[in-house]
């Protein structure tokens, strides 16, 4: 069966043509089964959405089914007094844990975005090539300075807010890193924009937003081509395991 | 919800309908499984494979709402089946009990159906990442050939093609075990 009568198939499967122009285009073509071919590619569809959407249902019941075995586990606990002390010991643990595990998350799903990948010394904006070649170089206080210098001079390059965020970030400067690349996130089509929303989930794990960091992995999850889709579904396991 | 408001919610895959019959349904099923020798993590299994099912036989026209049944009672016979079919496999050869004043249908068509389903699922998840990716933006997000291309850097020539190669890959991998429908 060629590639023309599979697509065929699909726009009857779709209700573009009728039953007995297949039919005819299925003489034409000597297809001697045809109503085998048809249950074939619908029951294959059907396959492969429910596929599909086993995975989305994964994603959605078991944060369901934790919610409700906590308040179950609080009812059981016998006094007032066995309440507090738990959750005394608990809330003690927890501040401790959760510097530590917000550490740990950031450094283990921490991206470096490499520097541009043109050779910026051809190009005529010079003061941004500097401040880049600092960057490159790993030197993200210096390159954050100097993009800092220049923001009025290129108000909308993608790319000095980009990098400008990602300085900011690696410094530790959170509050100003979020500003540039939300800032960039305004701008239609940038070519930064999945690398700009994977650091803001990263900035929000670094200042133990869970709640932020669990927003934004749920846009990019919601994206199956983006290009931090499988950091952004194990990061969202980790957080709903350990955190939740 | 109303019948006709999830019905139409488990056509869209809507999450916030499988939310809804989560809420509403999951503790009788599994009590179901519970009762007849599983835990609660196969209970979960069950339900999540229920639902499947039930979208499966909705988007199929296999169950509709002028039918007599309720979407709850479809769905607990759905989960009962799939639990039965399991324990089967588990040489579990006692009868099932089940939930009293829940009204168990007959779906034994359906179970052939799903079963034939399920395998082209574990078919079609032997293919490669790639193959997965391109069938599932196309079949489960809908998204165009042209969409396609952009995401994943083909032209869209070549996506229309791979899309070709994977059905056509998927087809001969696929072995159809014993198959009855």
């Amino acid at each position: 069966m060629n590639e023309s009568f599979i697509e065929n198939i699909e726009a009857y499967l779709e209700g573009s043509i009728s039953r007995e122009t297949l039919q005819q285009i299925a003489d034409k073509e000597g297809i001697v089964n045809l109503e085998e071919e048809i249950r074939w590619f619908r029951d294959s569809q059907v396959a492969i959405e429910a596929a599909g959407l086993r995975q989305q249902i994964k994603e959605i019941l078991p944060q369901a089914s934790k919610k409700e075995a906590k308040v179950v586990r609080l009812r059981r606990l016998r006094t007032v007094l066995a309440i507090a002390a738990s959750v005394l010991v608990i809330v003690v643990a927890y501040l401790g844990w959760n510097n530590a595990q917000s550490d740990s998350l950031y450094a283990e799903y921490e991206y470096i975005a490499p520097g541009p990948p043109m050779l910026m010394s051809q190009s005529d904006d010079y003061e941004l090539y500097d401040a880049l070649t600092y960057y490159g170089e790993g030197n993200y206080g210096e390159a954050a300075r100097r993009l800092q210098g220049i923001v009025d001079a290129y108000p909308n390059s993608d790319t000095l807010a980009f990098y400008l965020g990602a300085s900011l970030l690696y410094q530790g400067e959170t509050a100003a890193a979020r500003s540039s690349l939300e800032n960039l996130l305004r701008q239609e089509d940038s070519r930064f924009q999945q690398r700009a929303e994977w650091l803001l989930v990263l900035l929000a794990l670094k200042e133990k937003d869970w709640a932020t960091a669990e927003a934004r992995l749920s846009l990019i999850r919601s994206t199956p081509d983006h290009e931090f889709y499988d950091s952004a579904q194990s990061l969202a396991e980790t957080l709903r395991e350990e955190i939740n | 919800m109303t019948e006709q408001e999830i019905f139409d919610g488990i056509a869209k895959k809507d999450n916030q309908t499988f939310l809804y019959l989560y809420h509403k349904y999951q503790a009788s099923i599994s009590g179901m499984v519970q009762r007849n020798s599983g835990n609660e993590a196969d209970a979960m299994d069950v339900f999540q494979e229920g639902l499947v099912a039930l979208w499966t036989n909705v988007s199929q026209c296999k169950f509709k709402l002028e039918n007599k049944a309720s979407i709850s009672t479809y769905l607990y016979t759905l989960c009962r089946n799939i639990w039965i079919s399991r324990l089967r496999k588990r040489k579990y050869t006692q009868p099932i009990e089940d939930n009293p004043g829940v009204e168990v249908l007959d779906t034994e068509e359906d179970s052939l159906y799903h079963q034939r389903i399920g395998k082209l699922e574990q078919t079609f998840e032997k293919l490669g990442a790639a193959s997965k990716k391109l069938l599932l933006l196309f079949y489960y997000q809908k998204a165009s050939l042209k969409e396609i291309a952009e995401s994943m850097d083909l032209t869209a020539a070549t996506a229309k093609n791979t899309k070709y190669r994977c059905m056509k890959k998927l087809r001969e991998i696929y072995q159809p075990e014993n198959e009855q429908s």
